[in-house]
C-alpha cells in the first residue's frame, strides 16, 4: 500500500517545551487515522507540520515522499483547524472559497462553480452570497471544511472538524466525512467518539506515540431495569436500577440481540461510544506524568 | 500559473470587496486624499507664489511642487503600511497561516499581497492630480521619463514592502518600517517642501530615500516635461536605491518566512 503521510523521527519543540518527540508514523493512501491525546499532546502540531506551516526541529514529514512544506507536496494537502477565524467575514463564503481555490491554481471560473458543488454539499448554497459574519459556528466549520476541499485534494488534515458545533452541522460533516472513506487519506485530530469512530486506526499520542491500534472501539449501553446476569460482558451498577454495560463493538449486536430477547422489564436508555485505547492509556500517562512531575498521588 | 485568477482574488475579493463593505472608510479615504492638496494650495497662497517658488527653485508653482508630492508619497507610506497592515490583519484573523498552506512561494505571496496596496494608492494619486489640475496646476508631461521614473519608483516601493512584511511577520506588533515610511517621510521625503530647507544631518537620511530622487524626477518629466537626459542623477541612484531595497527585501522575506515557520508562529499574533 502507498504512504500518503509519513513522519520519520520527528520532533518539535517551541522553546523548552516538547510538542512530540521522536515520531515514527506512516499513513496509507485511503486511510483514516485519528490522532488522540489528551490537550497538549501534540496532535495539531503533526497536523501543522503535515500541511508544510510548521517545520520540525529534527525527522521528517512527507507527503507522497516530498517534503510537507514545499510546495510541490502542498497541492495534495487540505487542512482544517479549529479556529473560530481563518475566512473572511465580510466577504460571501463563495468568495471566501474563490479566494482559497484560486490560491491552489483554479481559474476564477473553475473556483466558482466548485465552490457551489461545495456549498451545496455542506447544505450552504442559500447563504452562499452572504456574509460569513452572519454564519453560525457550525456553518463556519462546515464553509472551512469546504475550503479545505477546494482543490480537491487526496489528503485531508483535519484538526478537531466538529469541535463546538451543533448536532446538525456535526451529522453534516461526520457524513461527509465517512462519504469520503477509502477515496482519501485523512488524518483527524479529535476527542469526540463520533469523529473517532470513523477511523481506522487510532494514534494514541502524548509527545510520543504510545499507541498504534486499529481501532478498538467500546460502545457504552445503558439500561434500566431488572438484568438478569450477563455472562461475558463487564456490567456496572450506576444506581436507580441503571446499569452500564461495556462491551466490544464487534460484540455489540450480538449484546443488542441477548438484551431485546429479554423480557419487557429492560429498557435501552442510552449508547455511547470511546475509544478504549485512547482512554487506557491516558490514565496510564497520565498517572506516568504526574509521578515524573513528583506531584499527585498515584490515581 | 493562475496568475490573472490570483490577482483576481488579491485584488477585487481581498482588497476591493473587503475595502469597499467599510463604506464610512471608502469616504474618509477620499477625504484624506483631498485635504492636504487643499491644505498646501492655501499654505502656497498665505506665503505668496514667488517666495515659495524661489524656495523650491524651479519654474513650476508651489502648488504644483506640492501636489505631485501629496500624490505620490502614498505609494511610499501608505502602500507600505497597508501591506504591513494587511499581513497584521491576516495574522488575526487566521487567514495567513492557511495562505501558507497552499502551494504559493513566500515572495509570491507577499507580491500578491502587495498589489492591492498599489492599486488603492493608485486612485488615491490619479484623485490628487485630477484636485491639482482642478486648482490650474499645468502638467507638462514627458510620458518616457514619468514610465520610467515610475517603475524604478514601484521597483523600489516593492523592496520597502517586503521589508516592512518581513518586520511584521517577525516582531507582529510595532513595525518601524510602517512607521517610518507613513510619519518619518513627510519630514524627509521631498514632499510638501524641498529637502534643500533641511539641516545637514537630516538631508543625508533623505538622500536615502527613493522617494526624495521619485519626486524630484517626477515632478521634472510632468511639471517640466523634461527628458530622461537631463535627469540621469535621478535614474541612477533609483536604481542603485530600488536595487538595494529588493535584495533587502528578498533577503528578510525569505528569512522572515523561514523563522515563523521554524517557530510555528505563522497563526500566532
Amino acid at each position: 500500500m502507498p504512504v500518503a503521510v509519513e513522519f520519520i523521527n520527528v520532533t518539535k519543540r517551541f522553546g523548552k517545551l516538547t510538542a512530540v518527540e521522536n515520531i515514527n508514523l506512516k499513513v496509507n493512501d485511503g486511510e483514516v487515522v485519528a490522532l488522540v491525546g489528551p490537550n497538549g499532546a501534540g496532535k495539531t502540531t503533526l497536523l501543522r507540520m503535515a500541511a508544510g506551516v510548521l517545520l520540525p526541529d529534527a525527522g521528517k514529514v512527507l507527503i507522497h515522499g516530498i517534503e510537507a512544506h514545499r510546495a510541490e507536496a502542498k497541492w495534495h494537502v487540505g487542512f482544517m483547524t479549529p479556529m473560530d477565524r481563518g475566512v473572511y467575514w465580510r466577504i460571501s463564503a463563495l468568495d471566501n472559497l474563490v479566494f482559497f481555490g484560486t490560491l491552489y491554481g483554479l481559474s476564477v471560473k473553475e473556483a466558482r462553480r466548485r465552490g457551489m458543488e461545495l456549498l451545496k454539499v455542506f447544505g450552504l448554497a442559500d447563504r452562499a452570497k452572504d456574509w460569513v459574519a452572519t454564519y453560525s459556528t457550525g456553518m463556519m466549520r462546515r464553509l472551512e471544511l469546504a475550503r479545505a476541499m477546494m482543490h480537491d485534494p487526496d489528503i485531508l488534515l483535519l484538526d478537531e472538524p466538529t469541535s463546538g458545533i451543533d448536532v446538525d452541522g456535526k451529522r453534516i460533516i461526520l457524513e461527509h466525512i465517512s462519504r469520503l472513506k477509502g477515496s482519501k487519506t485523512i488524518i483527524m485530530a479529535s476527542h469526540d467518539p463520533q469523529e473517532i469512530e470513523l477511523a481506522d486506526r487510532v494514534v494514541y499520542l502524548n509527545r510520543n506515540i504510545i499507541d498504534t491500534l486499529p481501532a478498538l472501539k467500546i460502545v457504552k449501553v445503558l439500561v434500566k431495569g431488572s438484568l438478569p446476569p450477563l455472562d461475558g460482558y463487564r456490567v456496572a451498577n450506576v444506581g436507580d436500577g441503571a446499569y452500564v454495560i461495556h462491551v466490544r463493538i464487534d460484540k455489540f449486536d450480538e449484546l443488542m440481540r441477548r438484551l431485546t430477547s429479554m423480557d419487557g422489564n429492560l429498557k435501552i436508555v442510552d449508547l455511547d461510544v470511546e475509544v478504549a485505547v485512547a482512554e487506557r492509556n491516558a490514565r496510564i500517562e497520565e498517572r506516568v506524568n504526574r509521578r515524573e512531575r513528583g506531584g499527585g498521588p498515584w490515581a | 500559473m493562475g496568475i490573472a485568477a490570483r490577482l483576481y482574488s488579491f485584488v477585487v475579493i481581498r482588497g476591493f470587496k473587503v475595502w469597499v463593505s467599510y463604506k464610512t472608510q471608502v469616504a474618509l479615504n477620499f477625504i484624506s486624499w483631498t485635504i492636504p492638496v487643499f491644505l498646501y494650495y492655501f499654505i502656497g497662497l498665505t506665503f505668496g507664489a514667488g517666495r515659495m517658488a524661489a524656495a523650491i527653485a524651479a519654474n513650476y508653482s508651489y502648488t504644483a511642487f506640492a501636489t505631485v508630492g501629496i500624490a505620490f508619497q502614498g505609494y511610499f507610506s501608505s502602500a507600505v503600511a497597508t501591506l504591513a497592515g494587511r499581513i497584521r490583519n491576516e495574522e488575526l484573523i487566521g487567514t495567513l497561516e492557511y495562505q501558507m498552506a497552499a502551494p504559493l512561494k513566500p515572495m509570491s505571496l507577499m507580491f500578491y499581497s502587495t498589489v492591492w496596496g498599489f492599486v488603492v494608492n493608485s486612485i488615491s494619486t490619479v484623485t490628487v492630480l485630477l484636485i491639482g489640475y482642478g486648482l490650474g496646476i499645468k502638467y507638462v508631461i514627458n510620458p518616457l521619463s514619468t514610465f520610467v521614473i515610475l517603475l524604478l519608483y514601484m521597483a523600489s516601493i516593492i523592496g520597502l514592502n517586503l521589508i516592512s512584511g518581513a518586520v511584521v511577520l517577525i516582531v507582529k506588533q510595532g513595525n518601524p518600517v510602517a512607521l517610518f515610511t507613513s510619519v518619518a517621510t513627510n519630514i524627509l521625503g521631498n514632499v510638501v517642501f524641498p529637502i534643500s530647507v533641511l539641516p545637514t544631518w537630516l538631508k543625508d537620511i533623505s538622500y536615502m530615500l527613493s522617494l526624495t530622487w521619485s519626486l524630484d524626477g517626477l515632478r521634472r518629466a510632468m511639471l517640466a516635461g523634461e527628458g530622461l537626459g537631463s535627469m540621469m542623477n535621478d535614474v541612477v541612484i533609483l536604481v542603485i536605491l530600488s536595487a538595494a531595497y529588493l535584495i533587502i527585501g528578498v533577503l528578510l522575506t525569505d528569512y522572515a518566512f523561514r523563522m515563523i515557520l521554524k517557530q510555528g508562529t505563522v497563526h500566532m499574533y
